[in-house]
Parts: structure tokens; C-alpha cells; sequence
């Protein structure tokens, strides 16, 4: 009977914290089983939802995986709260149990390892975006450039007056970019030296985000517990110094290790 | 876990769970209603210069139906 | 298909959502248009190769386009990030 697996856990925490079953993907509830230092959770399948052809079609389909994918990420969080969690990608099947216990066997060193150096640690995600109409606010009150040409256009006509606010702005957005750019490259400077591991992802546009500011910044970092309390002031500090250009820093976390611990199981 | 944007978040979910991550192609993600809508706009456009020529309205609802090409 | 059914769904069969919809496209090509122009005229002057008069004239044939730009939009309840087109995996028009 093939399985669902959720992700992996250090046994000796089920000593503390005793397992507790949700619901899970299919009817069945989760499960968890034991091989030697690593505990897996995950819940069994039936053939006709989750065979591999059924499945195939099943990932077309948009809406199912969307409310899948985040079935998936909320059994994660749960027990990521109890247990140092190793969560899996969404659809990790295996064909049955026996098969499971073979790969957690054959891999334990490395999953202990990987326990080793997750311990104490977690994922945490930073993302910027700016103002527009605040940041252009605030470079035309300190540029001089720009309040020169505005002496100029006092006294043009209003034709030229055109052209001249054209290239204010042209001015303003080289600017506003270069600015960006650097400000972008501040945060990644302050995340490597603070975290423990740092991935920049791409930004993602206003359609993706429904936000009316676009994003400038958006990448995960592995901080230690204990740097917890550092890497927020950090953030407020960064936050404070280039609010008044139109700078919003958010932060969320902490993540289930989605990003920090591959689970490169051989899949059947 | 504190995100103050809900498509965010689901966003980050995506990104963290799917094996490929998740990829926004001219800024859609997983909707197979908006690409629908892809089409039809541009089969409307080429409809609406030309009915605004012929002022016949009507053009839109056929084009709309027959926009394979 | 169930796709086409939902196409036709989309398409709004209420002739003032359809002359809604027809005035944003139109509009938006409009828009492509004064930017185009705009741009190009810009590249005029910077090239210097214009006399003043010109200039001014161009100006305010331009600031006049802008305002004109402006009215058409307020007049059909339209914003500037109404008039795009999406084109899918080519991005947006504008």
C-alpha cells in the first residue's frame, strides 16, 4: 500500500512529546514509524486517488493542488512545533512502508547529521518593497539637481516646462533605482553576516503579491535561536533608517526547514 | 506564523512545498480563469478596432467563441 | 470543452460591460500610442536639432495630449493601471 510521507523527525523526541495523529491527505489519519534514530510521519494511500496516473492528473489541476499543497504545509507546522521537523515536497509517495524503512535505513547518517545541524535553528523569510510616491517624495526634497530644475520651470514656457519635467522624472527614476538597488544589497549584506545561511529568491510582481508596492527584496535565511533577538533589531534597525524613503521591511517566520533541509528521498 | 498578505503567504507556501518551487509567468500563478481571459482580450482587441469601424457590436460575442488560432 | 463554456461565461453579454471592456481596449492602444509619441518627441529635443519655436509647440501639443489622455480616462471611470493588456507569458503591453 503506498504512502504519503509528510517529513521526518529525531525518535527521541517522541519521549517528551508523545505522537499524535491529524487528518491527513487521503481518508487515512497520519501515522508515524520508527527506524532506529528517525521517526517518519505519514499517512497511508489508496490506489485509486493517489496511483501514480490518478496523481498525475490530480497535479494539472490547479485548485486541487492548491488546497493540497497547503494541507501538506499545515500538517508540517503542526508538528514542527513539537519535533525538530525535516519536511518532504508536496506528493513525496512512496510505494509502501517496506520501501521507506529501506531509504531511512540506508540514509540515516545523513539524516542525523541533518538533525545535528538544524538543532536549535530556524528558517526565516525577509521581504522589502517601497513606496513609490514616498520614496520620489523624499528624493526630490533632498536632491539639489532637481531643485534647480525647479527654479528653471518657473520661468519656461509651458511647452518646455513639458520637457523639463519629463526629464525631472527620468532623473528621479535612474535615481530611485539606484538607490533600490543598493538598499537591496544593504539587507543582503546584513542577512550573511548575521545568518547562518541565506537564499535570495526572486521578487515577485504586484499581480503575484495583490500589493500596491512593488517588491524589491525576498529571501529566506537559517538564523540560530539564540541570534533570534539580534536578527529583529536588525530588522528594525534597517527599518527605522529607510522608512522615510518608502521602505517596508516585512519579515515572517519562523518556516518549517523547506528551504535549509533537502530531503533528496529516492522516489519509486 | 505572522504575514500580513494572505497571497503571500500561500505564495511561500507554494514556493516551500512544491518541488520546483512555484513559477509566476507574466505574473499569474495557477489559474486556469485568467488565462482564459489572456485570449479573450486579445481576440477582443482585434475585434473591438474593427467594430469600431463596422459599429457592430455584436462581432465580440463570436470572436469570443471561436478564438482558437 | 468546459473551457470554451467558461470563455463564453466571461464574456459579458451586457452591452454596457461590453462597451466598457471595448472602451478599455481602445483607450489602452490610445495610451501606447501618446507614450510612443511621446517618447519619440522627447528624443527630438534632447537631440537638440529643434528650434524653440518647435519645441514649444511640440510641448504643448503633448501637454494638451496628456490632459486630453486624462479626461478620456476619468470620463469612462478608468485608471492608468486599467490600461494594460496581458499577454500571458510575454508580459504586459505596457
Amino acid at each position: 500500500m503506498s504512502i504519503y510521507l509528510y517529513g521526518l523527525l529525531p525518535t527521541n523526541q517522541l519521549e517528551d512529546s508523545p505522537f499524535s495523529e491529524v487528518k491527513g491527505i487521503d481518508l487515512d489519519k497520519t501515522s508515524f514509524e520508527i527506524v532506529e534514530k528517525v521517526t517518519a510521519v505519514f499517512c497511508y494511500l489508496r490506489e485509486e486517488e493517489f496511483g501514480e496516473s490518478v496523481l498525475k492528473e490530480k497535479m494539472d489541476n490547479p485548485k486541487w493542488v492548491h488546497k493540497n499543497a497547503v494541507h501538506h504545509h499545515e500538517t508540517i507546522v503542526t508538528y514542527s512545533k513539537n519535533y525538530l521537523f525535516l519536511p518532504t515536497k508536496f506528493c513525496t509517495v512512496y510505494s509502501s512502508i517496506e520501501k521507506l524503512r529501506e531509504d531511512l535505513s540506508q540514509e540515516q547518517l545523513n539524516i542525523v547529521s541533518l538533525f545535528e545541524q538544524l538543532r536549535e535553528k530556524e528558517e526565516w523569510n525577509v521581504k522589502m518593497y517601497y513606496d513609490r510616491s514616498k520614496l520620489f517624495k523624499h528624493m526630490e526634497r533632498h536632491s539639489k539637481v532637481i531643485q534647480n530644475m525647479n527654479d528653471d520651470l518657473k520661468i519656461l514656457s509651458p511647452g518646455k516646462q513639458f520637457f523639463m519635467k519629463k526629464k525631472q522624472t527620468q532623473l528621479l527614476e535612474n535615481e530611485a533605482q539606484t538607490e533600490l538597488r543598493l538598499i537591496s544589497q544593504s539587507m543582503d549584506n546584513t542577512l550573511i553576516n548575521l545568518t547562518l545561511g541565506n537564499k535570495t529568491r526572486e521578487n515577485w510582481s504586484r499581480n503575484a503579491t495583490g500589493r500596491n508596492v512593488d517588491m524589491i527584496y525576498n529571501s529566506t535565511s537559517l538564523i540560530s535561536k539564540d541570534s533570534k533577538k539580534k536578527f529583529e533589531l536588525l530588522i528594525k534597525e534597517f527599518r527605522q533608517k529607510y522608512a522615510d524613503k518608502g521602505i517596508i521591511v516585512e519579515i515572517s517566520g519562523p518556516w518549517p526547514f523547506y528551504h535549509f533541509a533537502s530531503l533528496d528521498s529516492k522516489k519509486t | 506564523m505572522n504575514c500580513k498578505n494572505d497571497n503571500i503567504t500561500l505564495l511561500d507556501i507554494l514556493d516551500g512545498v512544491l518541488d520546483k518551487g512555484v513559477v509566476i509567468t507574466g505574473d499569474l500563478i495557477l489559474s486556469i480563469a485568467d488565462i482564459d481571459l489572456v485570449y479573450v482580450n486579445i481576440s477582443l482587441l482585434v475585434t473591438a478596432v474593427e467594430s469600431m469601424h463596422d459599429r457592430r457590436i455584436n462581432n465580440v460575442s463570436e470572436s469570443g467563441n471561436s478564438r482558437e488560432n | 470543452m468546459s473551457a470554451n463554456r467558461g470563455i463564453a461565461e466571461r464574456i459579458n453579454m451586457n452591452p454596457e460591460d461590453v462597451e466598457h471592456g471595448l472602451a478599455e481596449l481602445v483607450l489602452t492602444i490610445l495610451e501606447l500610442l501618446r507614450q510612443l509619441v511621446e517618447r519619440q518627441a522627447i528624443k527630438r529635443v534632447e537631440g537638440g536639432t529643434l528650434t524653440d519655436e518647435q519645441i514649444e509647440n511640440l510641448g504643448t501639443a503633448l501637454l494638451n495630449l496628456e490632459e486630453k489622455m486624462e479626461e478620456l480616462k476619468t470620463v469612462f471611470g478608468l485608471e492608468g493601471k486599467d490600461l494594460n493588456i496581458d499577454l500571458g507569458p510575454l508580459g504586459n503591453l505596457m
